[in-house]
């Protein structure tokens, strides 16, 4: 194999194929290695960890077809390290030369037929907006949860109803609920548990085209479905990951049919007076209490080791005079997660699940359990 | 310790019991580190030149002095001292403030603290020592003092060993002792002091505030009027405050039955809290260290939201921590290591909990997570324990159930032996007490 390409876009390919290959633990070829090709102009880079899968393809001056696995950390390290302009690469039996100006490194590659099958992807049988995907994964993702011994949890629930796509995650503390418009051909789909990992590595795909200006921002991302996998393809990139298998908690009987007390306040304005009073919590153990009455709400962080802290932030209140303590990293997480100037926190009783929601719109749901305080 | 120098080199040559003994100073220019009581009674003192206290006594036994001797018993003194309590503030080789706050409930009134540690002084060490009790720091010190061997120009009379002066009656205490006796006061502020008619404490006592301040400036003289009035607010701080408490073992030979290595963590755990205890800290970090045969050693630990110290909370974090570790292949050591230490009061100060939104609690743990493996999901083998959540809830209810029992678990123990009672698995059986013990 041998081709010639631009330094930056080699950049492009393999750190994002790199993402899912975990050099830390090199215990097999795949998780080490990315798989290099090239076909006829065609430059291919895949990096898998058997559960996620990243394929990137970009143009390139095709000299010999071929393939080649390289190791993932290293060549990602010497690309990024190069200077900027024409790289060559070309392989030789088990080696790899890569040139570029007057540098050139000669690494050891692992043998290509050792590295793990990987099925193709099938054409994409869904189209959605990457704006409107984009913009819900941000507001979701954070609420999944990042423990392994509850794997359900660490999914995505993707459902779809009435030509709108749901995407639910929570870590059984707070759980976020948001709708994004999609294609009418999507009803009838069946819903799946995607692992939030995969959908962070979307996030950042889709964020790093956004910042390139590239197609994708305004563009369709393809999603290609099968029993055991979901793969999204958009511009040169395919992420594949499996599917977590399990029936996911039923989160509709969570939300509390009504809401007796709802606090309207700017979403700046108490973000910002909760990052202040979250300085005294070092441990993510000591709660945020929120005093709402009418006109106004009051922050207070008390802290036995380090000290207190508290604020007051005008708002609009009505219901009866509570106080309700949350972790400030959920709150903060949830209020964050709005898209509107103004958001509005309902409140059942101190200990019943509260909601998170923009004053306008119903797309978006953070509902959070408060802390019990004794 | 009393003459704590001197009487180690009493202690090492028996042939010098009852002579007058003077540490350092066996040169020419040297000055007395220590000397016994027997000196003392000819008038030397510590810190005197040699030659003076050669004049004063001419037949005493000069030696000079072994550092390290003197750091090896302070380190034996330290160690019965902590086993007292971890709140230790050693201020000297041979001089030490505990704070027995937290220790009153194992080991009784802080008098019997005070004749325990003379006992184990004794007995252990071979050596005497005197002890004050007192609520503060500054009082407690001076009746340490008072408690010594008294040395009058006849001889030498024993000293009290332990005085004791309960709170309220500081400054009567305090009264009659020359101003030199509190800390700060050097012998230029004594002397500006008895310029103006004060020597003794009680006087200073009484002076006013104002004036104090006039004669030895604004930064001492509010504090040292408190300070003569036998208010000390300053805590014991220990001079190395416990980061983390730990036991470990090692097998005879190496066990891959799990069980028995649950009953060995158990019986580590158990000894473990009962220090933590002790301490008055709670632990919110367990770490369990597994050595095998081969001597590859892996750590395990987890975080709780709760802070714990009790065996069977702190256990069923440690269990199920071994129980994401494969074992077949024979453990040699076993470790378990609480780190997180936060002070019990503050702890059970704030005592807040997050609660799971309703209906999605999981099954207790043992019972299994309830939801299993996700099918599909190939990879290495995983321990589908119970998740942080499950097991944090399970640990603070047993936290709960048993913080009322540990503390009469550790009386019991200790006055009836640590194998008297202990929850099943911890490797108890009948018979293992002393019934003579119960008499």
């Amino acid at each position: 194999m041998k081709f010639r390409c631009e330094r930056d876009s080699l950049i492009h390919v393999v750190t994002a194929a790199g993402r899912a290959t975990s050099p830390r633990m090199p215990s097999s070829v795949a998780h080490g290695g990315l798989r290099v090709s090239c076909e006829g102009n065609r430059l291919q880079v895949i990096g898998t960890d058997l559960d996620l899968t990243v394929r990137v393809t970009a143009e390139a001056i095709g000299i010999t077809d071929g393939v080649a696995v390289v190791p993932s950390r290293l060549l990602a390290d010497i690309v990024r390290a190069l200077e900027p302009g024409a790289v060559t690469v070309e392989t030789t039996d088990d080696s790899v030369e890569i040139s570029a100006a007057r540098s050139r490194f000669n690494l050891r590659t692992y043998p290509p037929e050792e590295y793990p099958p990987l099925a193709e992807p099938g054409s994409p049988t869904l189209h959605l907006p990457a704006e409107s995907l984009f913009g819900g994964l941000r507001q979701v993702v954070r609420a999944a949860s990042t423990d392994d011994a509850r794997p359900l949890l660490t999914g995505v629930l993707i459902t779809w109803e009435e030509g709108r796509l749901r995407l639910v995650a929570t870590d059984s503390y707070r759980l976020a609920l948001c709708d994004v418009s999609a294609d009418e051909g999507s009803a009838g789909m069946p819903q799946i548990l995607v692992p939030a990992r995969a959908l962070l590595e979307l996030q950042r795909l889709l964020s790093s085209s956004a910042l390139d200006g590239g197609e994708a921002a305004s563009g369709r991302i393809g999603l290609t479905i099968d029993d055991h996998d979901i793969t999204f393809t958009l511009g040169g990139v395919e992420i594949t990951t499996r599917l977590l298998d399990g029936t996911y908690p039923d989160y509709r009987q969570l939300i509390p049919p009504s809401y007796p007390n709802a606090l309207h306040v700017g979403k700046d304005s108490i973000l910002d007076a909760l990052r202040r009073v979250r300085l005294l919590v070092k441990d993510n153990t000591t709660a945020v209490r929120l005093s709402m009455r009418p006109g106004g709400v009051d922050l207070t962080v008390v802290s036995h080791e380090v000290g207190d802290a508290s604020e007051t932030v005008d708002a609009d209140f009505t219901g009866e005079d509570l106080t309700v303590a949350f972790n400030p990293t959920y709150l903060i997480d949830g209020i964050d997660a709005i898209r509107d100037d103004e958001v509005i926190l309902q409140t059942v009783d101190s200990t019943k699940p509260a909601t998170v929601r923009a004053a306008e719109g119903s797309d978006f749901q953070y509902l959070l359990m408060p802390v019990r305080v004794s | 310790m009393d003459a704590f120098f001197a009487a180690v080199e009493v202690l090492d040559h028996p042939a010098l019991r009852g002579k007058p003994v003077v540490v350092g100073g066996a040169g020419r220019r040297g000055v007395v580190a220590a000397c016994t009581y027997e000196a003392r009674v000819y008038g030397v003192r510590s810190a005197m030149p040699s030659f003076v206290a050669r004049g004063l006594c001419p037949h005493a036994v000069f030696v000079e002095g072994r550092p390290w001797r003197y750091a090896e018993e302070s380190g034996r003194l330290h160690r019965i001292l902590e086993a007292v309590t971890p709140a230790v503030e050693g201020i000297a080789l041979d001089e030490a403030f505990l704070d027995v706050t937290t220790a009153r409930r194992l080991l009784g009134e802080p008098v019997e603290i005070a004749h325990r540690i003379r006992t184990e002084v004794r007995d252990r060490l071979g050596l005497t020592c005197s002890v004050g009790v007192a609520g503060s720091k500054l009082v407690a010190k001076l009746a340490s003092e008072a408690a010594k061997p008294v040395v009058t120009r006849a001889g030498v009379r024993p000293g009290a060993g332990v005085v004791v002066v309960p709170p309220g009656t500081e400054r009567a205490f305090l009264a009659e002792l020359p101003v030199g006796a509190l800390w700060g006061v050097g012998p230029v502020t004594a002397d500006r002091l008895a310029s103006h008619g004060i020597t003794t404490v009680g006087a200073l006592a009484e002076t006013d505030p104002l004036i104090v301040r006039r004669i030895v400036g604004a930064t001492h003289g509010p504090r040292l009027v408190e300070l003569a009035q036998g208010r000390d607010p300053r805590p014991v701080v220990p001079s190395r405050p416990a980061v983390s408490m730990g036991r470990e073992t090692t097998f005879p030979r190496d066990i891959a039955r799990r069980r028995d290595l649950e009953v060995a963590l158990a019986s580590l755990v158990d000894r473990t809290v009962r220090h933590l205890r002790t301490a008055g800290v709670m632990t919110r970090c367990v770490t369990v260290k597994i050595r095998f045969g081969d001597f590859t050693t892996i750590t395990r630990s987890r975080t709780t939201l709760t802070p714990l110290d009790t065996a069977p909370a702190v256990g069923a974090i440690g269990v199920a921590l071994l129980d994401t570790v494969e074992v077949e292949r024979g453990v040699r050591l076993l470790g378990v290591s609480l780190t997180g230490l936060t002070p019990a009061a503050a702890a059970s100060e704030a005592t807040q909990t997050q609660p799971t939104l309703p209906g999605l609690e999981l099954a207790p743990a043992g019972v299994g997570s309830g939801q299993g493996p996700a099918n599909g999901i190939d990879g290495p083998p995983r321990a589908w324990g119970p998740s942080v959540a499950d097991l944090d809830g399970e640990a603070l209810r047993l936290q709960t159930a048993w913080s009322g029992i540990a503390g009469s678990v550790d009386v019991i123990r200790s006055r009836f032996g640590d194998r008297a009672i202990g929850t099943g698995g911890n490797g108890l059986r009948a018979g293992a007490v002393d019934p003579e013990a119960w008499a």
